[in-house]
């Protein structure tokens, strides 16, 4: 009975925190959440924020984190949805390093669309999945 | 005998009786329908500060229809893809809708405009609260409620999630911290006989129409209302929003006074049969198929 209770608060909460998120302005803007790396098995947390103004993309790759990055490119072709961002931080010694994303939006009508490719973070090349939250 | 009689007359009485309000409505339709409609080309009735009036007159019921809820016009399937939804489509006096190819989209939000053609149901259908353009789209009738005593008026809207809209006259500015909502913050002056109310503070959740036209956080209306004769009101609105155009651009309609007719309780969740679109699936394990125009 218990049990069944906190399943029917935590479907509640589920469908609560869909709703709050759905977003229809420009697709890219949000937190996006998932991960990256250079194998199967080697992963890494990402989480991308994007902010739209006028016709400008910004935002941080892993913000509050030691590896944060801030985006100095971010390009959109709307004709395919493919993205194209670069942002620039520092490694855990302090080194200046590069994080470039490419990807493509899919499932563009949903509130958490998915955005995937490949992540390169300084010589390190992998691929990676976010999903907007 | 006596008795058969009376028991006859007493059957024939209970009959007519009871059968009274079916006889009689026709007539009281009518009669209703004359007190409706024959004073269609009477001043436009005004507020005692002069102000035009959008309010059915003392001891009458009207409501705002749209005349239709298209905000622009189609030019070729490809450029615009307008689909006819099946409602009636007006498109208003020359001039007042600009033409889809028209539009100063950036080039996201025409790639965007264009994927919502086919791919998405409007918020709207799932009972999502819609300001701007959609607000005044919406059917079953929208009512505006003028308070001049308290400087604001209110937009009641009959269909879509049982909402209304505040607009404050009263001088105030918008707020600078103002949580972005559906329906914005609005405040309204009069120019002359116009209404002219500016809105901003909108999130992102809704359509401001029901074709998809994007919009960001960005997003300035403004919206004028003029009561042209009696039973017209003139919506014009445009849309300034330099996150998702490269200028801005106007639209509008005209809306028809609908006499006799009052606002009902219409619960669009109620009705609703497309709760899994409400939430529009999780993109990831359960994909919702949007491309339906209509919800199943």
């Amino acid at each position: 009975m218990r049990g069944t209770f906190f399943f029917a608060i935590g479907i509640l909460a589920s469908l609560l925190t869909l709703t709050a998120g759905a977003q229809q302005g420009h697709p890219l803007v949000g937190v996006w959440s998932g991960d990256w790396g250079p194998t199967q098995t080697e992963r890494h947390e990402l989480v991308v924020e994007l902010l739209w103004k006028d016709t400008t993309l910004s935002g941080k790759i892993n913000p509050g984190e030691k590896d944060e990055a801030v985006v100095k490119v971010g390009k959109l072709d709307s004709s395919n949805w493919t993205v194209h961002i670069e942002g620039e931080g520092k490694d855990e010694q302090g080194k200046a390093v590069q994080t470039i994303l490419d990807g493509k939006i899919d499932n563009l009508g949903a509130a958490k669309r998915t955005l995937t490719g490949t992540l390169m973070r300084g010589t390190t090349k992998g691929n990676f999945k976010l999903t907007r939250e | 005998m006596r008795r058969r009689y009376r028991f006859g007359v007493a059957l024939t009485v209970g009959a007519l009786l009871g059968l009274s309000p079916v006889l009689m409505r026709p007539a009281f339709a009518q009669a209703a329908r004359a007190a409706d409609t024959k004073d269609d080309n009477r001043p436009i009735p005004r507020l005692p500060d002069g102000h035009p009036s959008f309010e059915a007159p003392p001891g009458e019921k009207g409501v705002w229809n749209r005349q239709d809820y298209r905000p622009l016009l189609p030019t070729t399937l490809a450029e615009t893809a307008l689909r006819d939804r099946g409602g009636r489509q007006n498109d208003g006096p020359p001039g007042l809708k600009p033409k889809g190819s028209d539009v100063p989209f950036q080039p996201w939000a025409k790639s965007l405009f264009l994927y919502r053609q086919t791919h998405e149901i409007e918020p709207y259908g799932r009972c999502k609260p819609a300001g701007g353009f959609r607000n005044m789209a919406t059917p079953y009738g929208t009512e505006f409620v003028q308070v001049p005593d308290q400087q604001r008026m209110y937009i009641f809207q009959t269909g879509g999630p049982h909402s209304f809209r505040p607009i404050y006259m009263d001088g105030r500015t918008h707020p600078s911290d103002s949580d972005p909502s559906y329906y914005g913050h609005s405040v309204g002056r009069w120019e002359g006989d116009t209404l002219v109310v500016d809105t901003v503070g909108f999130n992102e959740r809704g359509w401001i129409d029901a074709y998809g036209t994007p919009t960001t956080k960005q997003l300035h209306l403004v919206e004028k209302w003029t009561r042209t004769d009696f039973k017209t009101l003139r919506y014009e609105i445009t849309i300034d929003d330099p996150g998702a155009y490269t200028a801005p651009w106007t639209t509008g309609m005209l809306m028809s006074y609908a006499p006799g007719k009052e606002m009902f309780e219409y619960q669009c969740q109620d009705g609703n049969l497309a709760g899994e679109l409400m939430i529009g699936g999780d993109g990831v394990n359960k994909k919702i198929d949007r491309t339906s125009q209509v919800a199943p």
